[in-house]
């Protein structure tokens, strides 16, 4: 599989086909004499600033922190065993709601978008 | 059957959808100071939107993804993001226009104060989202934008001398004032070129479960579609120059202008048909636009979309497009002239064509996305031009918004 | 090594190794390359920026040559003349045509402002554009006290004052 054209960029999708996010990051591991080995998919906005630039990347990381607690210091992983499928969308079994990959929607929804009649 | 209804209703939307303050201030410029000769430019146009119309229609219904999905899958974020922050920027200032226009229009209907109206406009445009499913807002609003064919009817009623119009088809060196002449060119080439326009249709396939089935339809609805929208343009176009012009009017810089179009072709009612026009037609734009900026945002990041569902199921989604349109009225607000801003933001949509048509001319032609549906030998022979044809309005833009703007 | 490498790479041990090109360099060139085209583009999107805020600049620019002033002068007061016919005829709701008149009028204003030329043909242009925005306050005037006559009375001024600008401008005529 080509890692940056099949993985990268693309949409990921959960167990009930929620819309996750995009990959925004692999986890490989190196290995000598044989292809990288892929250990987990990135996501969050972290990744996608260490992609602009290593600083960028500390800001966005101090950022996420100071608002979200250390839960969201590190980007979000999900690892490759729960990859169930590559094609037009990544299909991974997982719940999103059991992640912390919603947690600044859920705030949205619950603070913002949620107390204006008619949501 | 079926399918016939969808494409007429399809041609009805893209018809009704064409024409917003964008297009009728340039063709009113136009038509005032130079007669029928820029008619060319409007064809033009319409011919290079045609395309990507057809291009964006025919990419979603094959791939499932929208164009702004694709760029970002396949050029990566770093690249995705110069046509985003581009876009952004730009539907920002077109969606301030728009609200403008509505705003407008809302001033000649009451007397009050086009600021005043700003912020109750991008209200309503946001209501409607925000209660309202695609369909509605897609069928309702531009079904409504009919009216706009007030502006044929009068060009036929003005009994024009058609070997004129016809030559006007032809491009032609200005007598005078080459700078504003060109100036103007670029402007309506950027009304007509509206990235909004095919990113919007291309989010508007998906919203409205397109498949391959839909291909013969998407042709006919960007070919037809677009054609009659242009077709209201060039409407303008020639009401401007037969009773502005000729009544010696012959530089339209302020808005207060442009209903004495319609006046003295049906009286009273002229005021209100071109009231309605500029109402329905600005306020259906920045509907589109409000949403595009959403589909743009959500589609780069992954989040979940779509028009159908209820907020609390994309909150995200609806938050772009909340605080879009709350920025947006601010300008306006703020006593921005609208028609100016209008001019100026027409402009920079064509500055700012190469950086998102070029996407197209490698997505089309990508066997991985649109299978054996790749752009024929014309279809990429007219995106090539498309982007040359950007690049050059790219770079001249700024200058003849020096030197020949007002 | 470039920090705009989306892949992160870790070794055997699992311990984080510094982003390193892979033996697949190909499979990651389609990216990587992307994204080195556009780091070299920083540049350029300064150099629109820049660009960006002359064009605000320019979109402030003054002292237009006195062809362009006419031009303008002469279209804000046939615009007046036509607002002032479409009221009487009762097509132009009052509010409409009174706003339009203001309008016109402070054009002019404008208009007479900037031409800084003070040769005679200069001062003939400025003195018709006074002409005309005199009678356009005065048309204002009318249609606000719902006045036809004075309404009536202001066209016909202001179609004097056309003429005296024409004819002042004339010997301008624009070198095409």
């Amino acid at each position: 599989m080509d890692l940056l054209r099949d993985l990268l960029d693309k949409q990921v999708v959960d167990r009930n086909q929620v819309k996750i996010g995009k990959v925004d990051g692999v986890v490989a591991e190196l290995r000598p004499g044989r292809p990288p080995r892929v250990l987990a998919i990135e996501l969050g906005s972290i990744t996608l600033a260490r992609r602009l630039g290593a600083r960028p990347g500390r800001w966005m990381a101090w950022l996420a922190k100071t608002l979200g607690g250390k839960r969201h210091a590190e980007p979000h992983h999900i690892g490759w065993n729960k990859v169930r499928d590559v094609g037009v969308d990544i299909d991974v079994d997982i719940d999103v709601r059991r992640t912390a990959i919603f947690d600044w929607q859920d705030w949205l929804r619950d603070h913002v978008i949620g107390r204006i009649p008619g949501a | 059957m079926k399918k016939l209804i969808e494409i007429s209703l399809g041609i009805v939307t893209s018809v009704g959808g064409f024409l917003e303050v964008g297009s009728m201030a340039t063709a009113a410029q136009a038509g005032a100071t130079f007669g029928f000769q820029l008619i060319w430019a409007i064809l033009l146009g319409t011919i290079c939107i045609i395309f990507l119309v057809e291009m964006a229609g025919r990419f979603a219904a094959v791939s499932h993804h929208t164009i702004i999905d694709a760029i970002r899958e396949r050029f990566g974020f770093n690249a995705f993001l110069w046509p985003l922050l581009a876009t952004l920027l730009v539907n920002f200032l077109v969606m301030s226009a728009e609200i403008g226009g509505v705003a407008i229009a809302a001033e000649f209907a009451t007397g009050i104060g086009f600021q005043w109206w700003a912020l109750p406009v991008a209200f309503l445009t946001w209501l409607l989202l925000w209660k309202g499913t695609f369909g509605f807002i897609e069928k309702g609003v531009a079904i409504l934008g009919l009216v706009t064919l007030c502006f044929v009817v009068a060009a036929v009623m003005l009994k024009p001398d058609w070997e004129a119009v016809a030559a006007g088809a032809i491009p032609s060196l200005p007598g005078h004032d080459a700078a504003n002449y060109w100036f103007m060119a670029v402007s309506i080439l950027g009304a007509s070129i509206s990235p909004y326009l095919f990113t919007f249709y291309s989010s508007g396939a998906i919203e409205d479960k397109w498949d391959k089935t839909y291909l013969g339809a998407n042709r006919a609805i960007a070919g037809l579609g677009m054609t009659f929208g242009g077709t209201i343009s060039v409407g303008v176009l020639i009401v401007a120059a037969l009773v502005l012009g000729a009544h010696g009017i012959n530089q339209v810089e302020d808005y207060h202008q442009l209903p004495l179009m319609l006046i003295p072709v049906f009286g009273f009612w002229g005021f209100v048909l071109f009231v309605a026009s500029l109402a329905i037609a600005c306020f259906g734009a920045a509907l589109e636009i409000g949403l595009q900026q959403a589909y743009l945002v959500a589609q780069g990041f992954g989040w979940t979309w779509g028009e159908d569902l209820k907020p609390r199921q994309d909150p995200a989604f609806c938050g772009v497009y909340t605080l879009s349109l709350l920025l947006a009225a601010i300008p306006i607000t703020l006593g921005l002239d609208p028609l100016k801003l209008t001019i100026f933001s027409m402009a920079l949509t064509a500055a700012s064509l190469p950086l998102t048509v070029v996407p197209f001319l490698f997505l089309l032609n990508d066997e991985r996305y649109v299978g054996e549906h790749r752009n024929g030998v014309i279809s990429n022979a007219a995106v090539i031009f498309i982007i040359a044809l950007g690049f050059v309005l790219a770079v001249v833009s700024i200058p003849l918004q020096i030197f020949g703007g007002s | 090594m470039s920090p705009l490498f989306p892949v992160r790479c870790r070794s055997a041990e699992g311990r984080n190794a510094p982003n390193s090109k892979s033996r697949h360099a190909d499979a990651i060139r389609g990216k990587g390359w992307a994204a080195e085209k556009w780091r070299t583009a920083r540049p350029l999107a300064e150099g629109v920026a820049l660009l960006l805020v002359l064009l605000g600049l320019a979109a402030c620019s003054s002292s237009q040559p006195i062809e362009k002033q006419s031009a303008l002068a002469a279209s804000a007061g046939q615009t007046a003349t036509m607002v002032v016919d479409a009221w009487a005829s009762g097509a132009a709701p009052t509010a409409y045509a009174s706003a339009t008149l203001q309008s016109m009028a402070e054009s002019l204003a404008a208009a007479g402002r900037q031409i800084q030329s003070d040769n005679s043909q200069g001062r003939a242009v400025v003195t018709a554009i006074g002409q005309l925005s005199a009678a356009t306050r005065q048309a204002q005037a009318g249609v606000e006290a719902g006045n036809p006559r004075q309404a009536s009375q202001a066209q016909h001024d202001l179609r004097m004052a056309a003429a005296d600008l024409e004819a002042a401008a004339k010997p301008i005529a624009p070198k095409s």
